[in-house]
């Protein structure tokens, strides 16, 4: 079997305790891996870590979390890597959609620019080249009239159309990893539906691997080949997702499972 | 915007009606008049006082004067001073140049040095960068501008000799001298002055921007910037700087006619021939019709620029914000 895309393990995260505290952990020792090509749904409550997971894989902590243990991304050992080489993956090999997509663009930029930036940011230095790419990239993930809604400012598209910008950002440099976090829980649940679909468009496109970080069982059941259970810092499941609904082990899992069971069989 | 403007307007003449009453009104209260020092020694008999008082009209009922002086304004004319024996706007159009280019260059070098600090001090937040420059500018804060103004001119004028300590231009027949000499002339003058109200400036632009740029470093479109694979200088200067420079814009607007009152002590102690020193000497000579004609202009300058900054500041808060 090929080397996995990105492997994890024993990930812990620490949150910097008050004044001498102890530290608080977040993630007490976190594994699993993501093969290319695959989707991979990471289920938890809020507060489980799922987005500090995210997050750590980018690099982009806040500096009172700090992260240990191994991190393989495509050969490269993210946590002991430079500063500069993992800012060199961030948004080329490696990207990330936020939850929140209002107040994830800059309220100052247009947003074909904020979408631009992305290529600049990796060697592209033709300005011009840079906005035509944008522009195609907005069009392909399906915001209608990509040219005139590329001059406009995040206010003025709604969330759904924010969400595909945030997206068009995320998949310009054609990633071999695309993270999630949360990408449609402040959409209203026709466009949360949309998204989701263009999310796994685009992945077969490009057979991108996509971890989807979410709380919402309904979300990665219809979507996902694995599931993994994250709960109190730790993975309590990492299943092929039909055997997950089917015979969740964890009773944590199985509470879930339990929770959402009606709508799950009717999906 | 029509609207606006006309409103802004009406509310500036209206404050400066208010100043130019209260100073007028003030200055009833003070002892002394420009003939109490003017004709000066004890042999002076009282008789040639108040024939000069009569003579300029000291000897009417304030509320006269009042409606004189007013009168006068009203047709464009400031009246005569006393002490300088030149019509004000003479001595008015002379002085406030060189007010304006002293202020204006305090004004831009300290908004640009205090904004250049707080990007630095951001790039290296908790670092010893971070905390060098916090000390500074407090230090910049706290230090009143006429102590750093004696510093500079004792340190860099007078002991090492790097610049001149007072006046506006070199001694001799400055008007045969090429163009460019006169220019860097008069800015190697304006260096000190220019400075030490620069420095004032500078730390409290840098305070206020550190503090709004590390307020806006932890938004959400920092971290997508970040995840972008931008660099952190990047991620502060397109992405934070934008949304945070917008309130320091409308502080400066505030803090002008502070900057308009500190000039008046920096111009005293470099001999800065400005709007500042013609104030001082007009109130040390009680030239009545020159203090007036100062302190309303400082007034318009003070009203005009912050009506300027408050349109810059609108334009440059983010549009989010603007949205009902």
């Amino acid at each position: 079997m090929n080397p996995p895309l990105l492997s994890v393990e024993r990930l812990q995260i620490d949150a910097e305790g008050a004044r001498g505290a102890a530290p608080t952990p977040i993630l007490r020792g976190v594994s699993f891996v993501v093969q290319p090509g695959e989707t991979v749904g990471v289920l938890g409550a809020s507060g489980s870590g799922k987005t500090s997971l995210a997050l750590s894989l980018l690099g982009l902590l806040p500096p009172a979390l700090t992260a240990r243990g191994r991190v393989l991304f495509e050969g490269h050992e993210l946590l002991a890597a430079s500063r500069g080489a993992r800012r060199a993956l961030r948004g080329r090999r490696l990207s990330i959609v936020f939850q929140e997509p209002l107040t994830a663009l800059n309220p100052r930029m247009r947003v074909g620019v904020q979408v631009a930036e992305m290529a600049c940011a990796h060697g592209e230095r033709d300005a011009r080249r840079a906005m035509q790419g944008a522009v195609d990239m907005l069009g392909r993930v399906g915001l209608a009239e990509a040219e005139v809604r590329a001059q406009r400012y995040p206010h003025e598209l709604s969330g759904g159309e924010r969400q595909r910008v945030l997206l068009a950002m995320a998949l310009l440099l054609d990633p071999a990893l695309l993270i999630a976090d949360e990408p449609t829980s402040a959409l209203d649940v026709t466009v949360q539906a949309q998204v989701l679909q263009l999310l796994h468009a685009q992945q077969r496109e490009r057979g991108m691997a996509l971890l989807l970080v979410s709380h919402d069982l309904g979300v990665i059941a219809t979507s996902c080949e694995r599931t993994i259970v994250l709960h109190d810092g730790l993975v309590v499941e990492d299943v092929p997702t039909h055997q997950f609904l089917s015979a969740p082990e964890h009773a944590q899992a199985r509470a879930l499972v339990d929770a959402v069971r009606p709508a799950v069989r009717s999906a | 915007m029509t609207r606006q403007l006309v409103a802004r307007l009406l509310h500036a003449i209206a404050v400066c009606a208010v100043v130019a009453t209260s100073v007028f009104v003030l200055l009833q209260f003070a002892p002394g008049d420009p003939f109490a020092t003017a004709l000066d020694g004890a042999d002076v008999p009282p008789s040639v006082r108040a024939e000069g008082r009569a003579r300029y009209g000291f000897d009417l009922p304030p509320g006269e004067r009042f409606a004189r002086w007013t009168g006068a304004l009203v047709r464009g004319e400031l009246g005569y001073s006393a002490s300088r024996h030149r019509a004000v706007a003479d001595v008015v159009g002379d002085a406030l140049p060189r007010t304006l280019l002293l202020v204006g260059v305090a004004l831009v070098l300290g908004f640009a040095a205090g904004v250049g600090i707080a990007l630095v001090q951001t790039r290296h937040h908790r670092r010893w960068q971070d905390r060098l420059f916090g000390v500074l500018t407090l230090g910049g804060v706290a230090m009143p501008e006429f102590l750093v103004a004696l510093l500079a001119m004792t340190w860099l004028g007078a002991r090492w000799r790097l610049f001149p300590v007072a006046g506006i231009g070199s001694l001799g027949d400055a008007a045969a001298w090429p163009v460019w000499e006169r220019i860097v002339d008069l800015l190697w003058h304006l260096a000190l002055p220019a400075g030490a109200l620069a420095l004032a400036v500078a730390s409290r632009v840098a305070r206020h921007q550190r503090a709004a740029l590390l307020g806006v470093m932890r938004e959400d479109y920092i971290r997508t910037a970040r995840a972008k694979g931008l660099g952190e200088w990047n991620v502060i200067v397109r992405h934070a700087l934008p949304n945070a420079i917008g309130p320091v814009i409308a502080l400066l607007g505030l803090a002008l006619p502070s900057l308009v009152g500190g000039a008046v002590l920096i111009e005293r102690i470099f001999g800065w021939p400005g709007m500042g020193l013609t104030l001082f000497d007009a109130l040390l000579a009680r030239d009545y019709p020159l203090i007036l004609a100062a302190v309303l202009l400082a007034t318009l300058l003070a009203v005009v620029a912050r009506t300027v900054t408050e349109a810059v500041a609108e334009f440059v808060v983010p549009r989010r914000a603007r949205e009902p």
